[in-house]
């Protein structure tokens, strides 16, 4: 893919002084490293990592300087095919075609088109695994599932729905779209059940919620 | 990874296969990604492969909009929890509709 050979230059000239570092044998693997993610980390390095990718995970962390230095590498590769690239705070990028670029395409169709080959290209051995894993493992350091958080936040809330189901069972309920939440509190629960959202936009959230339930699917 | 186009987000079943919504150049958009999304997707990629059922860890949204110049672009949330995943970028206006990467276990992570 595009982004490889620049994986390689930028992974042996970033990351050399954490590497010369750890030439005293690679840190130990973080016991309490949830396994979902390490059979992420497992699954990347027995596939066909980059050189970056195999820098970075073999240790299974991911530090800051890591993480900078695959961004660095995604957005390279996308100036490189002339796309412009803007990172954000707090994470993901904003990407648009630079001027050689910008009339290349005869309809927003093609433009995205051609920006998803871009990104896809350039994440892979760059961002794709190594950034989904820092930034996932962040945000959802136990890296629970779905049905999980769910749980969780009906027992804060006290929300009967689900009592006394396994986690099989309370995933087949979760599934089934004929499954109405008992009430707003177990709607905001399904819709944001780590509380992230804001209350503006969980009061639009669940109310969408509580009209679509109104409305059978076509 | 998986990567699947929804109309809208909402603890019901969303449509599935809508495009991205870019509308008009405007002042803000706010694009939120509930956990339910990964759960409904989940339960439609199931439909062919029950492994791929409740796996989800991380959700990214992504928004394709014009900018001021009209120029088509896309951003791109960040991988966030299970959950909520939120952003907002000023200078555009979508609808709620965004296409949603899953993060996955078994329905496998970043590999387009």
């Amino acid at each position: 893919m595009r982004a490889r050979a620049l994986v390689g230059v930028l992974a042996v000239t970033s990351l050399a002084p954490a590497l010369a570092a750890c030439a005293g044998g690679a840190p130990e693997p973080d016991p309490d490293l949830p396994a979902v993610y390490a059979a992420e980390f497992d699954r990347v390095l027995a596939g066909d990592p980059s050189d970056l990718e195999r820098e970075v995970l073999e240790d299974r962390r991911i530090t800051d300087a890591e993480y900078s230095t695959a961004r660095d590498a995604f957005r390279q590769c996308a100036e490189d095919a002339h796309y412009e690239v803007t990172f954000l705070e707090g994470g993901g990028f904003d990407i648009g075609p630079g001027p050689q670029v910008q009339d290349a395409h005869g309809s927003d169709e093609e433009a995205l088109a051609a920006m998803d080959a871009v990104v896809a290209g350039c994440e892979d051995g760059t961002t794709a695994s190594i950034g989904y894993l820092y930034e996932a493992m962040r945000s959802n350091p136990e890296g629970s599932t779905g049905v999980q958080v769910i749980r969780a936040c009906f027992a804060e809330k006290g929300v009967p729905d689900g009592d006394g189901l396994s986690e099989e069972q309370l995933t087949q309920l979760l599934h089934d779209e004929s499954y109405v939440p008992s009430s707003d509190a177990a709607r905001a629960c399904v819709v944001d059940p780590t509380g992230q959202l804001s209350p503006g936009e969980l009061a639009e959230a669940v109310e969408q919620a509580r009209t679509s339930a109104e409305v059978p699917a076509p | 990874m998986t990567r699947v186009l929804l109309s809208t987000l909402t603890a019901a079943a969303p449509a599935v296969g809508a495009s991205v919504a870019v509308a008009a150049p405007a002042t803000a958009v706010t694009a939120a990604v509930g956990g339910s999304v990964c759960q409904t997707i989940d339960h439609r990629l199931a439909s062919g492969a029950a492994s791929s059922r409740n796996t989800c860890t991380s959700v990214r949204a992504r928004v394709g909009y014009r900018d001021s110049g009209g120029t088509a672009r896309y951003v791109y949330g960040s991988w966030a929890a299970y959950s909520a995943a939120s952003f907002t970028h000023g200078g555009m206006l979508v609808s709620r509709a965004v296409d949603v990467q899953l993060g996955s276990s078994t329905t496998g992570f970043p590999t387009y």
